[in-house]
């Protein structure tokens, strides 16, 4: 009975923190396929991009040209990044179908499927008449013991697969801050020239007149006020880009976030509260 | 090498943005619409060999990306496993309690 009741206090001790994990992993199975989400979203964002580009040249093209009268139509070639695009949708799709997997062995249905197949157990041994029923101070807490020890198993399992999963979002963190500057190399292009192109264009193609009537700008000299509307679209260009590379960042930051909580839920000795903060970071990030 | 040829693309892509209009006025007065078609052309084959070397870029992780969804997918059938032997605690319960409930149906019949 003395060793029952340690089993007991070490199986509620385990269970507590058990419990706790469960959360934990719950959360971050959650979090992480918002952030496998969040990734689809920004390689959609960027799969937009030939476009926008395409278009824009379009417009710089007929914007400078010398005599656009006799001008024929302008038709960009399309820079198609769809190839490359593909694999990494491809890779993201595979981590969210990874994280609702994971999600499934958080669940707590676990502990109380065992608790009622302990019950039944125990009717089916307390119906066998020839043999002793078991005491009752041991046959109540019986569906309890069984619960604790699954969610121990249970939570023994996700400090495992949190390594597993710190290992692999590792690979998807190095990959991405590789990547992650070529595509801020692609938007500076895109946007980049289409902010120069339209500056070059002559002051005489512009209606000042126009110009004035949208503005509230006190300005007279015809220059100045072409100069400012130059000035104007081009921050607003910018600002486009900078919106979108933003999100690259955030998305950037959210996963290397993940990937510290898992590191931490895959130690034995979890931080609560760290793990909590960084779950909070990226929830903020991914909502930005 | 490939960091150097982008670097020069870039600037090269920049310096005919800055002087585009001039360069393109000296283009129609020499040879009309074709002289500044072709000019467009050569600029758009500038842009085309940089995105060019941005795909190279990206294409040499694609290996890489390959590698990590057959991690990913080997991770999911780990965690099915994992998930499995929650599911075998109950269904080996479950099984026992079916057993045990037969065996009294046997002992009652019987009378024993």
């Amino acid at each position: 009975m003395k060793h029952l009741s340690k089993l007991l206090i070490i199986l509620l001790l385990s269970s507590c923190a058990s419990t706790k994990i469960l959360d934990l992993g719950g959360k971050v199975s959650t979090l992480g396929t918002e952030v496998s989400q969040k990734a689809i979203d920004v390689f959609t964002l960027l799969s937009q991009q030939a476009d926008i580009d395409k278009s824009q040249q379009d417009k710089v093209k007929v914007l400078t040209n010398p005599n656009p009268v006799n001008m024929p139509l302008p038709n960009t070639k399309v820079a198609d990044f769809s190839k490359q695009l593909a694999s990494r949708i491809k890779a993201y799709q595979s981590l969210m179908y990874l994280y609702k997997i994971f999600g499934l062995l958080t669940e707590g249905n676990y502990s109380d499927k065992t608790k009622e197949a302990m019950s039944a157990l125990k009717d089916s041994y307390n119906s066998l008449g020839e043999l002793p029923d078991i005491p009752p101070n041991v046959s109540s807490k019986l569906p309890e013991v069984s619960k604790m020890l699954t969610q121990v198993i249970q939570a023994k399992k996700v400090h495992a697969h949190n390594k597993i999963l710190f290992n692999l979002t590792q690979l998807y963190v190095s990959l991405w801050n590789v990547d992650q500057n070529i595509w801020n190399d692609y938007l500076d292009r895109i946007y980049g020239d289409y902010a120069l192109g339209l500056n070059t264009v002559d002051e005489k193609k512009y209606d000042v007149k126009k110009i004035s009537e949208n503005s509230k700008d006190p300005y007279s000299d015809e220059s100045i006020i072409i100069l400012m509307y130059k000035l104007e679209k081009r921050d607003e260009i910018i600002k486009q880009k900078n919106a979108i590379k933003k999100q690259l960042s955030d998305f950037g930051k959210a996963l290397n976030e993940l990937n510290k909580a898992h590191g931490e839920i895959s130690k034995g000795n979890t931080d609560i509260s760290d793990v909590i903060k960084t779950l909070n970071s990226i929830d903020t990030l991914i909502k930005n | 090498m490939e960091e150097k040829l982008k670097s020069a693309l870039s600037n090269a892509i920049e310096e005919f943005n800055n002087k585009s209009a001039s360069i393109l006025q000296l283009a129609y007065t020499s040879g009309g619409q074709t002289a500044v078609s072709n000019v467009e052309q050569g600029f758009d084959a500038l842009r085309e060999l940089y995105f060019e070397i941005l795909k190279h870029q990206l294409d040499e992780n694609n290996t890489l990306y390959e590698q990590l969804i057959s991690a990913a997918n080997t991770e999911a059938e780990s965690l099915r496993t994992s998930i499995n032997l929650l599911n075998n605690i109950d269904d080996i319960l479950n099984l026992v309690a079916a057993v045990t409930s037969s065996i009294a149906q046997i002992l009652t019949t019987l009378g024993v």
